[in-house]
């Protein structure tokens, strides 16, 4: 399969701060899920605001469907989509203007994006508030939003962040769902979160960032054999460092007397 | 009136497209962003026109500027100064036209939603940036307009149709020093603190319109001495070349007086050369400092505010805490309520501007003084202190009703989690700390004023109008239509008032209990007696709240 994502010595520092991302490489092939996972802070939504070319002083190569991140940036933006970790929205608007507008910026005809919105808005239970103002809707209305804002176009790669965050069980079974068919179909998906049992469920490979690193990239079977431990939790927690946790929570129960 | 503006802006796609922008998605940005314009809320308009689902409010606020404009427009008739009058209304729109960018444009310039949404999609900086100085230049350009179209057209039938060009020459240069100071203002404050310092810099700011919106009408027109105005001659002052609008009043008294002296030709040279100097300042250093400024900020925050570590618990809220409750829930709640009213932006924003009812209210009380219609001796033997004490408390509610009120409404889940026997006693610890954090230092300082005119002989009348705030506000709670609720637990509705039954208590309950004080006055003895019923009544009141259960709340 064709590599779409090549990351090679990735470094970057928030000015005057600490670095965040200290030499990072990284592959992702066509029609792969990728699982990028890891504590606050570690750098995942810094990695992927530099894949979508929000981010430009870094350090290193980024090239992104075999185009180079610092030159074709508007030309790599058109065949990926993101979904934000914070319900980023224009919340005064409508879904419908919202979309409208969205898809306007992919160049995209006004009546498709209709069309698209419609059906997308109503696939996901949204039918009955296509005119309403978002300020009004619940946090997983909107992320609901957010999800099809980041996909009206049929991007070739959707980089998300945290995409599940507000919704109810059915509407996580059914983004699930979609990423699964997404993959079959051929697109590639960049999944940061830390719902761990989501993460190991829909991931073709897992990638474990710490303090700007990555210290683990494969598939579940792979890191479950390796660390002999039975669960993406666990082999999270022995990975990263954070081994204390028995004993803190007896130090909870115990402060709690 | 968007579809107008992209009607107009359609005729410089040659323009824009020359400029290398994507003129499509430059026009698809610059129409959201106008139509979000309209549906957000502005501080000039204050509370009464911000319902939820108005489309026009962009309209609004230009239809509240062309009036204040007429307003001050009233200048040009009344003064015979060109002199006077031009410095006056340019001054106007310098300060109007900044604290306009400041309390309302601010909000768009501070939100990174617009970097999350705008910035992964294929859109070229150059489309974005252009999109956001042609929105920021249609805004400043309509809020100019609106402010002068009044002056404008009587300018133009005072002084002939020749100083129409003149005028808006004039006024762009106003409006460009107004955009240099506010970004001045801007650095001054991003340079030394965050953007969260920023935030409430610009609430004070609201606040301050707001304030000027509450008291400003009443006081300003009575202030202006007309007399001593009209008969100001068109003589240039030093202070003249120390005040920017002075400079552009210099230029138009030359024009129409034709008057090519020194002074008017430095002022002239002044009011034509400084503005363009200032707009190069600020596009060359100022703006990108600021941006790059808030761009790191922006990096830095990652959508949430940068920590604010607080001590412990300062220490005089704790104690009286302890001093003027009497359970431990009691308390927690005073505590609370005293702690989110100090930290809570949006409750002083809602809250803050009441206090600007102090100002007509004391002017009302000082007017037949300050006028020199009675002798001091005269208005000391007066009982003008009473209307003060009584109008008072109508203000004491709008402080108490707003603790009621919260964005996190939703928080108020706790109540009915916790084990709370006595839902009074909740209400009771947010009385008391509502009732003491800003009715009653509000109260003592104009008790102050009045003390310093009428002398310790009213010390009863204004225990007893203390007392009977206390008594007014806490049984206003009994006769809520909407029931008993819990403290920080309703939505804001920018539109909601006090209850029927409180207005009606203000026009009638009021003014009753005034009249029985102002015939107590005649009493010897009769303000202690006032002062011992009051507080009879406060305390009745109060000690009812001891006896509310939870079937009374929502």
């Amino acid at each position: 399969m064709n590599t779409v994502i090549s990351i090679r010595q990735l470094h970057y520092t928030y000015s005057g701060e600490q670095p965040v991302l200290k030499g990072i490489d990284l592959e992702v092939r066509a029609g792969e899920i990728i699982g990028y996972i890891g504590p606050n802070g570690a750098g995942k939504s810094t990695t992927i605001k530099i894949l979508l070319g929000m981010i430009s002083d870094f350090s290193g190569e980024v090239e992104v469907l075999n185009r180079n991140i610092r030159t074709d940036a508007l030309e790599i933006k058109r065949k990926v989509g993101y979904v934000p970790e914070n319900a980023a929205l224009y919340e005064v608007l409508t879904p419908l203007e919202y979309l409208t507008f969205i898809g306007r910026l992919y160049s995209m005809e006004d009546s498709i994006i209709e069309r698209k919105a419609e059906d997308l808005l109503h696939l996901v239970g949204l039918s009955g508030h296509l005119n309403q103002r978002m300020n009004t809707f619940s946090k997983g209305m909107k992320q609901k939003v957010l999800l099809i804002s980041g996909m009206i176009h049929n991007p070739e790669i959707i980089f998300l962040d945290e995409p599940l965050s507000g919704l109810d069980a059915n509407a996580v079974i059914l983004v699930k769902e979609i990423l699964t068919q997404l993959r079959s179909a051929g697109k590639t998906i960049f999944y940061s979160s830390h719902i761990m049992d989501v993460v190991e469920k829909i991931s073709d490979r897992i990638v474990i960032l710490n303090q700007g690193q990555i210290i683990a990239n494969d598939t579940f079977e792979e890191l479950k054999e390796q660390a002999h431990l039975g669960s993406l939790e666990r082999i999270f927690q022995g990975l990263t460092g954070d081994d204390t946790t028995q004993s803190r929570a007896s130090d909870f129960l115990q402060a709690l007397q | 009136m968007t579809s107008y503006i992209l009607w107009i802006l359609d005729f410089f796609q040659r323009f824009f497209r020359w400029l290398g922008v994507d003129y499509p998605l430059m026009r698809n940005i610059v129409e959201v962003k106008l139509m979000m314009d309209n549906r957000r809320n502005y501080a000039t308009l204050g509370k009464r026109y911000q319902t939820s689902d108005a489309n026009n409010r962009l309209l609004a606020v230009y239809g509240m500027n062309a009036f204040l404009g007429a307003l001050m427009s009233v200048f040009i008739f009344l003064l015979p100064s060109v002199l006077l009058s031009t410095t006056i209304l340019l001054g106007y729109v310098i300060a109007w036209v900044a604290l306009n960018l400041i309390s309302d444009y601010s909000e768009l310039l501070l939100d990174s939603t617009d970097n999350t949404i705008l910035l992964p999609r294929p859109v070229s900086d150059r489309t974005i940036w252009m999109a956001r100085l042609v929105h920021l230049l249609t805004y400043i350009t309509l809020l100019t307009l609106s402010i002068i179209i009044v002056p404008t057209l009587v300018i133009t039938y005072k002084l002939g149709i020749i100083y129409l060009p003149v005028f808006l020459f004039l006024a762009l240069q106003a409006t460009l020093m107004a955009v240099f100071f506010t970004s001045l203002l801007y650095m001054a404050v991003i340079r030394f603190s965050s953007k969260e310092r920023v935030k409430d810099m610009i609430s004070y700011v609201q606040i301050g319109m707001s304030l000027f919106f509450t008291a400003g009408y009443q006081i300003l027109p009575r202030l202006i001495p007309y007399d001593k105005l009209a008969e100001v001659q068109d003589q240039i002052q030093s202070w003249h070349f120390l005040l920017p609008s002075a400079w552009l009043g210099g230029m138009m008294d030359m024009l129409v007086h034709r008057t090519y002296d020194a002074s008017h030709l430095m002022l002239t040279v002044l009011g034509l050369g400084i503005p363009p100097l200032l707009l190069i300042i600020n596009t060359c250093y100022l703006a990108p400092y600021f941006t790059r400024k808030l761009a790191a900020m922006g990096s830095a925050d990652a959508g949430t505010p940068a920590p604010v570590t607080l001590g412990k618990a300062s220490g005089y809220v704790p104690r009286l805490a302890e001093w003027v409750t009497s359970s431990q829930t009691e308390k927690a709640v005073f505590e609370m309520s005293w702690k989110i009213t100090t930290r809570d932006r949006k409750f002083k924003m809602r809250t803050y501007p009441a206090l600007g009812a102090l100002v007509p209210l004391l002017f009302i009380i000082l007017r037949p003084l300050w006028q020199g219609k009675v002798s001091m001796s005269e208005f000391k033997d007066g009982v003008s202190y009473l209307v003060g004490i009584y109008l008072l408390q109508i203000i004491a509610g709008t402080f108490y009703d707003n603790t009621y009120q919260s964005d996190d409404y939703k928080a108020s889940w706790l109540y009915s989690a916790v084990p709370v026997h006595r839902p009074g006693d909740v209400i009771l610890g947010n009385f008391k700390a509502g009732f003491l954090k800003f009715f009653t230092p509000f109260y003592l300082f104009t008790s102050l004023v009045l003390l310093t005119i009428w002398g310790w002989k009213i010390i009863d009348d204004l225990l007893a109008g203390y007392f009977f705030a206390a008594f007014v506000t806490s049984s206003d709670a009994w006769f809520r239509p909407s029931g008993w609720r819990m403290p920080f637990s309703q939505e804001p509705k920018v539109k909601g008032g006090r209850s029927t039954l409180m207005v009606v208590m203000m026009l009638v309950v009021l003014p009753v209990f005034g009249f029985v004080h102002y015939g107590a006055t005649f009493v010897t003895g009769g303000g202690v007696v006032m002062m011992l019923l009051y507080a009879g009544l406060a305390w009745g009141t109060l000690k009812s709240y001891r006896r509310l259960n939870w079937t009374q709340f929502e």
